[in-house]
């Protein structure tokens, strides 16, 4: 017999009696299987866990989110086109986003803009006059005007568009993308330039503070972001200029003209009919140009 | 429970079977319960993916590989002797059978795994490189080398197949 054919016999030897039982192996067995569960179910949590660590340490690693109304934000190497720096204060939590009412839309084919929303505080500080309520005098009005063509010569700007008995003087402007507007009214208020400018940082609704620029003569300018509005997706942005004379002008661009508009049945209202130009008319830099130029109209 | 049923039926039949394969690989009666038992309790856990034709050569296969992890991992590692033990440990070996474990026992690991499967279970070359999850030629070389070792151990000449 060759030592193969020995092998071949090596199970059938005597052996002692064996001392597993079926209870203990399967005792053991589903010990094992609860561990396996356990043990996936762990490694899910972990792989999820792992995940939400890592897109939370990355979105902070990221720099901020450019919020969708500063389009000319850009790079750190790009200069930005206002040149005056933002209020040094923290900016508002949004609490949404932009998303135009049903009843009245921004036209076919017009994107909805993607712009974040924030609470409107009101002034704490009451004007002495409110905007609005400061009647200019014409020749003011004239030289604003004047001021408008100097300063944006970009731009067709038009002659003073037809009041409503209001005192609010409006102007279109318009170039090859359209028409839109801007507004100036008045006010006043008595006492420091800076500390009503900084009671209004947060009256239009922006979240970002708002750039400002103080002149030699005390003027305080404040230039707010675009923010998207009612109807038809209207996009307004806003300058305030506060002079040390206690006058305080708002200008209001926006984004529709004088053909958008039309009387509305109560007195000293307008109505909107059209939905105005896909951008603001002026860009922020050209819109800046308008607040010193007027800080010293007479 | 029908998995348990089932699974308490194949243990019955073939527990004994899994415990004298695995006395084949390691000599020793205690480690050959202990490797029976727990291959039977890795089958356990995997009962429902078993299928019932391929359960005996999932539990040798899973005897034969807990023995070579033994084995690699150094624990028990054992000494291979050239004297028979007084008595054999839980029944140890007896005659005419000691003579041929004590020279398996001097055969290296892998190589006594290689001659178990294709000579004591009687696989062929392939379904020896499967359970031992390594090539054909592997399973020839070692064999052949496993032959060797055992007819020096055994010692006396004898005649061998072909591997």
């Amino acid at each position: 017999m060759n030592i193969e054919e020995k092998l071949r016999g090596a199970l059938d030897v005597a052996a002692p009696p064996p001392t597993t039982t079926l209870d203990v192996v399967m005792k053991r067995g589903r010990r094992r299987v609860f561990a396996q569960r356990a043990g996936a179910v762990l490694g899910v949590v972990a792989v999820v866990a792992g995940i939400g660590i890592g897109a939370t340490t990355l979105n902070m690693a990221g720099p901020p989110p450019t919020p969708a109304n500063e389009p000319d934000a850009g790079p750190a190497t790009v200069v930005h086109s206002v040149g005056w720096p933002r209020v040094n204060t923290p900016p508002q939590i949004p609490y949404g986003t932009w998303t135009p009412a049903a009843t009245a839309p921004p036209p076919d084919g017009r994107p909805i803009v993607s712009m974040p929303r924030c609470n409107i505080q009101a002034r704490k500080l009451a004007l002495a006059t409110p905007i609005g309520n400061e009647r200019l005098p014409d020749d003011f009005v004239a030289k604003w005007i004047d001021t408008v063509r100097r300063q944006v010569p970009e731009v067709q700007v038009s002659a003073l568009s037809p009041g409503v008995g209001r005192a609010e003087y409006a102007v279109d402007l318009a170039d090859g993308g359209g028409t839109g507007s801007v507004r100036l009214t008045a006010g006043r208020f008595a006492g420091s330039a800076t500390v009503y400018a900084d009671d209004s940082l947060w009256t239009f609704g922006n979240c970002a503070p708002p750039y400002r620029t103080v002149l030699p003569d005390g003027t305080v300018i404040q230039l707010h972001d675009v923010r998207a509005a009612e109807p038809f997706q209207t996009l307004l942005q806003v300058m305030e200029v506060y002079r040390p004379d206690g006058l305080l002008l708002q200008l209001e661009l926006a984004n529709y003209g004088s053909k958008d508009l039309r009387p509305a049945a109560q007195q000293g209202y307008w109505e909107r009919i059209g939905p105005g130009r896909l951008t603001p008319p002026l860009s922020e830099e050209q819109f800046a140009r308008l607040g010193p130029a007027i800080a010293g109209e007479a | 429970m029908r998995r348990d049923e089932e699974f308490s039926e194949f243990f019955t039949s073939r527990f004994d079977w899994a415990r004298r394969t695995a006395y084949a690989l390691c000599g020793d009666w205690s480690q050959a319960e202990e490797l029976a038992q727990n291959a039977f309790v890795k089958a356990y856990a995997k009962w429902p993916s078993i299928r019932r034709e391929t359960a005996e050569a999932y539990v040798r296969t899973i005897v034969t590989r807990l023995f070579l992890d033994s084995r690699r991992r150094g624990r028990d590692r054992e000494r291979p002797f050239a004297d028979l033990p007084e008595h054999g440990v839980g029944g140890g070996f007896s005659d005419p059978d000691a003579r041929l474990n004590a020279a398996l026992l001097q055969v290296p690991p892998k190589q006594r795994a290689a001659l178990v499967l294709r000579f004591v279970h009687d696989l062929s070359i392939e379904q020896t490189a499967a359970e031992l999850g390594c090539s054909v030629g592997n399973v020839k070389s070692q064999t052949a080398r496993g032959l060797a070792t055992l007819r020096e151990a055994y010692g006396e000449p004898v005649n061998s197949e072909c591997v």
